[in-house]
């Protein structure tokens, strides 16, 4: 299993000089493994994607969207298979109360937010909501869970038969974590995460900007960090990094976590890294 | 370990800082957290008792005019609220885990969680009447 990002920055498509190293495009991760290919959000991220040789090979694509926050979805028409009839695409997104996926992706596609529609596109298109446990996408078994973050929101757990990566790009855990040492029941996202070989987490600030931005969703690196040490997790990905947080900034907010501490390696999410699982 | 839904992570965060006396229940029946408030009114400390399977407080609840007849949980709204999916209310005599008898007034509210899925009750206690 091979997984690679197209887009780490959270909230807004964010470049300049400072945004080389880590990347600028918002949210998008393909896991590639044995000719499937599952696509994690479509921020900005995903029009790389498109435009590359990466997905010349594959007609079929599975796309799985967090939720429909704009920084997730904002590549989605930009996706270049979307308009080739030759290609299959499922939507996978989180179900909510008054609309199902395909109305609410819909509010995006079309004017006057977007010119074409989602009926425009040529690809053979098929929409499902979530979340499902052991939903099979070949050989690829992938698990889905509501997370604690404004609006329904999904985290993902894909597996194939020896290993395993969580993507939770948006949550915040410390609203519903008082009880983290107490009891990993009651800590959201906690089944998605455990043992994963590696987990792709919200980390949008450091600990003294996350008192100033209670409740707006997202988490700080010491919060995520305790998260993944107490889930077993092998490698953890500090993701969704903040608009305002240069390269530099990052690598000092890394810092304190870059001891290994119960088997538990810490990366910074970068833009354009492949990395491989098994 | 399965981590329990979302819905009900929040809800617990609510009651925790709550001096209204809350439960929280699950589709089975089993009292999964409450809160400090509503310690007094159950009896146990949440702390001591941990989750509480519905076979453990069943028959704890009779009608104030025949004490003699214990109901079952399901007998009152605690179940038939969610799967009714509307708030329900009632006033019944309960004897709690310390044997005191009380006259409680119970609402409870459903927990119906995103996509429509019934995942549980939120109880309200308040407490009109206690006999020792």
């Amino acid at each position: 299993m091979i997984f690679r990002f197209w887009g780490t920055r959270g909230s807004i498509p964010t470049f300049n000089e400072n945004t080389q190293t880590f990347g600028g495009n918002t949210s998008c991760v393909t896991v590639v493994d044995n000719g499937i290919m599952v696509i994690l959000d479509a921020g900005s991220g995903i029009k790389i994607l498109a435009d590359s040789n990466y997905i010349k090979f594959y007609d079929e694509f599975h796309i799985f969207l967090t939720h429909m926050h704009f920084d997730h979805i904002q590549g989605l028409g930009f996706f270049n298979p979307f308009f080739d009839p030759k290609n299959k695409i499922t939507i996978y997104g989180p179900a909510a109360n008054s609309d199902d996926l395909i109305k609410t992706l819909t509010k995006y596609l079309s004017p006057p937010l977007f010119p074409v529609r989602i009926r425009d596109f040529k690809a053979e298109l098929q929409f499902v909501s979530l979340p499902r446990r052991n939903l099979k996408v070949g050989h690829l078994s992938i698990d889905s869970d509501f997370v604690i973050h404004p609006g329904p929101t999904l985290g993902y757990r894909i597996s194939n038969q020896v290993s395993s990566l969580t993507y939770i790009p948006d949550q915040e855990i410390k609203l519903g974590a008082n009880h983290i040492a107490k009891s990993n029941e009651w800590v959201s996202g906690f089944s998605l995460a455990q043992n994963a070989d590696a987990l792709i987490h919200d980390a949008q600030y450091s600990s003294e900007e996350y008192l100033d931005k209670i409740g707006w969703g997202h988490s700080s690196f010491q919060q995520t960090f305790d998260f993944a040490k107490t889930a077993n997790v092998k490698r953890l990905y500090f993701f969704h990094h903040d608009p305002m947080h240069t390269d530099q900034r990052l690598q000092e907010l890394l810092l304190p976590f870059t001891v290994q501490e119960n088997n538990l390696k810490s990366y910074l999410a970068t833009e354009g890294e492949s990395i491989e699982l098994d | 370990m399965a981590n329990y839904p979302v819905e009900f992570i929040l809800a617990r965060q609510l009651a925790e800082y709550m001096s209204t006396p809350i439960a929280i229940v699950d589709y089975d029946g089993k009292i999964i957290y409450y809160n400090e408030p509503a310690e007094y009114i159950l009896g146990k400390k949440f702390n001591e008792s941990g989750e509480i399977e519905y076979r453990e407080w069943d028959n704890r609840f009779y009608l104030e005019h025949d004490r003699s007849a214990p109901m079952q949980v399901l007998d009152i709204p605690f179940i038939s609220a969610l799967s009714n999916r509307i708030i329900l209310q009632g006033e019944y005599w309960m004897r709690n885990f310390e044997e005191v008898d009380q006259k409680v007034l119970i609402i409870c509210v459903p927990i119906v969680g995103m996509g429509h899925r019934e995942l549980g009750t939120i109880v309200y206690f308040n407490l009109t009447q206690r006999t020792s």
